[in-house]
């Protein structure tokens, strides 16, 4: 059964990935970076997210928090490795 | 499964919360909070994920969504905000850079709009006056303090600010004036920027102190001029010196020239005096044998005389003797006859001896006669007799009428000479031939022997006096030059031919008169 939510959370999250990717096109060294990686993963969760109403649910919703977990753990490499900031 | 994937990365995601709470305690950044901000949702998303999955709080289920929808710009956002601060972090570098080789350099750089307003100077630029530099800002830059002291120099400055609107570069030398009042050289250059639209917008002033450099110059330009003019009077010098050497090398020259022409003068008259000293010895050594001859022709003329009339005394002697035998003797015909006759020939040969020794010895020398060359030729051989006869084998073949017209004891003392050196020439046994022959035009003698021989490097030297090839008791060497002397006089001509060791043959030719007048 779709959410109103998540659709919401979706379209936001398609037009936050655009200037994303805006922004990783005049600095492509951001693509590299497991942060980026986390972002796409935390993506790939929501469109998931919306899917396992429809197909598939068990599979879906596994993969759904899968792609959360890698995220979490890129996120960590990240900050571990302080690739962000460059301090 | 689903749990602990949500444990899993609550876990990850706590880690990282606490770590970023750390950092943020090390340094505050505002970057950091958002980062923590984003990391804390997705982490607090879990936390409820894993309450709804294990049941103990089902109704989480509306906050997870709303976290959802919240973290996910947030750490895009985080993402922006690195990279904006990274890009900040360069520029301030890139300033920081900038600004340490700008204030830091020696040389004078600021920055003018493109009218020519001061916009910036460096420290240097600065430092070099005692104005305040940002009181100066705006003014044009021929009016700023670096330019005051010099209304040329500010001149100078607007030409050159008019090359860098036309769009390139101007480079010249200026002045400036120092806090000390001092003026100082400096190499300036002005560079234009363009925007990207090819506009200019700014000027770059860039100046240099070069006084040391300029005063090194000047000094040594100064040093320059003054070897130049050194060089430039010892040159002068040398051009000089150099017209006086070459005047004095031309007088040695002609000093020289001089003296080759009076050293080879001198020659000629050494070798004049040499050749004049050796005629003269000729002809005293010629003087002295004609005393000789002279002397001798006078005893001889003398011992001649004396000698016939004792002769005479014996012959008329000897003929009454003859005449008394003849008639009172008889029976004793036989015995005197013989020895009567010996008497005779020995008297004849004595008369013989008396008349060539009186030819030879005429004294009248310059009284000439005529001549017959073949009487003198006996003559000679009669006088040369002791030294031929018993050895040589003399061979005549006389011409009839060889007479010429001369002095008859010269010719006799010539040819005598000739066949003298003849009979020397046969050192044993050998034979001499004595030819004349008579032309019209010229009477020859040819005295050919079978001696020695005379050597081909000898041949052209045997009229030379003095020279001879005789033993030194033999000769004088002064015989053929007188003989040579002698027939010349008698317009006669004498010449030698020899070929070691088949012998010589020498050849006198007189010219025949009687021939040529009877012709």
């Amino acid at each position: 059964m779709i959410q109103p939510e998540e659709v919401i959370n979706l379209i936001l999250s398609i037009v936050f990935i655009i200037y994303l990717l805006y922004l990783v096109k005049s600095n492509s060294r951001s693509l590299k970076t497991f942060w980026f990686l986390a972002i796409v993963m935390i993506f790939i969760s929501q469109i998931f997210t919306i899917l396992e109403g429809y197909f598939l649910p068990e599979l879906f919703n596994l993969i759904e928090h899968f792609s959360t977990c890698l995220a979490s753990v890129a996120l960590l490499l990240s900050v571990y490795k302080r690739e962000l900031f460059w301090i | 499964m689903i749990s602990a994937l949500n444990i899993f990365s609550f876990i990850a995601l706590t880690t990282a919360v606490v770590l970023i709470i750390a950092r943020l305690y090390k340094k505050p950044n505002k970057s950091l909070i958002a980062v923590l901000l984003a990391v804390s949702l997705l982490s607090l998303s879990e936390f409820t994920n894993i309450l709804e999955h294990l049941d103990i709080a089902p109704e989480t289920d509306d906050w997870e969504d709303l976290l959802e929808i919240v973290f996910l710009p947030l750490l895009i956002l985080s993402l922006h905000i690195g990279m904006l601060e990274e890009e900040l972090n360069k520029r301030l570098l890139s300033e920081s850079k900038f600004e340490a080789i700008y204030n830091n350099a020696f040389t004078f750089i600021g920055l003018l709009d493109h009218e020519g307003r001061l916009l910036d100077a460096n420290d240097a630029s600065s430092k070099s006056i005692e104005s305040n530099i940002t009181g100066m800002y705006g003014q044009y830059f021929w009016d700023t303090p670096w330019w005051a002291h010099d209304e040329t120099e500010q001149q100078k400055l607007k030409a050159a600010i008019r090359i860098v609107q036309s769009g390139k570069i101007s480079h010249f030398q200026t002045t400036h004036q120092s806090k000390d009042g001092e003026i100082v050289y400096i190499d300036h250059s002005l560079t234009p920027v363009f925007d990207h639209e090819n506009k200019l917008i700014f000027i770059i002033p860039e100046g240099r102190n070069v006084t040391q450099l300029t005063l090194a110059l000047k000094e040594l330009e100064q040093h320059k001029n003054t070897l130049e003019r050194l060089v430039e009077e010892k040159t002068e010098e040398l051009n000089a010196a150099l017209t006086i050497s070459k005047q004095l090398n031309d007088k040695l020259y002609n000093s020289n020239q001089q003296l080759e022409q009076s050293n080879l003068e001198l020659k000629r008259q050494s070798e004049y005096l040499q050749h004049t000293l050796t005629q003269l010895q000729a002809a005293q050594h010629q003087l002295i044998e004609s005393e000789k001859m002279a002397s001798l022709g006078i005893l001889t003329a003398g011992v001649a005389h004396e000698i016939n009339n004792p002769l005479n005394f014996i012959m008329g002697g000897v003929t009454g003797i003859d005449l008394y035998a003849s008639e009172h003797l008889s029976a004793h015909d036989e015995g005197i006859k013989q020895p009567l006759q010996s008497i005779y020939s020995g008297i004849n040969r004595i008369s013989k001896i008396v008349k060539s020794l009186n030819t030879y010895s005429r004294t009248d020398n310059f009284r000439t006669t005529e001549c017959n060359i073949n009487s003198i030729m006996d003559d000679c051989l009669i006088m040369l007799q002791n030294k031929w006869k018993h050895r040589i084998n003399m061979i005549k073949r006389y011409d009839q009428d060889a007479i010429i017209e001369a002095n008859e004891g010269r010719l006799h003392q010539a040819f005598l000479n000739l066949l003298n050196n003849a009979v020397q020439a046969i050192k044993e046994m050998g034979e001499i031939e004595i030819i004349t022959t008579v032309t019209p035009a010229d009477i020859t003698t040819e005295i050919r022997d079978n001696g020695i021989g005379i050597l081909p490097e000898n041949l052209n030297k045997i009229f030379d006096p003095f020279f001879t090839t005789k033993e030194p008791n033999e000769g004088t060497g002064l015989g053929l030059s007188i003989t040579r002397k002698i027939i010349a006089d008698y317009y006669g001509t004498i010449n030698y031919s020899s070929n070691t060791p088949e012998g010589t043959i020498v050849k006198v030719v007189f010219p025949n008169f009687r021939g040529i007048k009877d012709a």
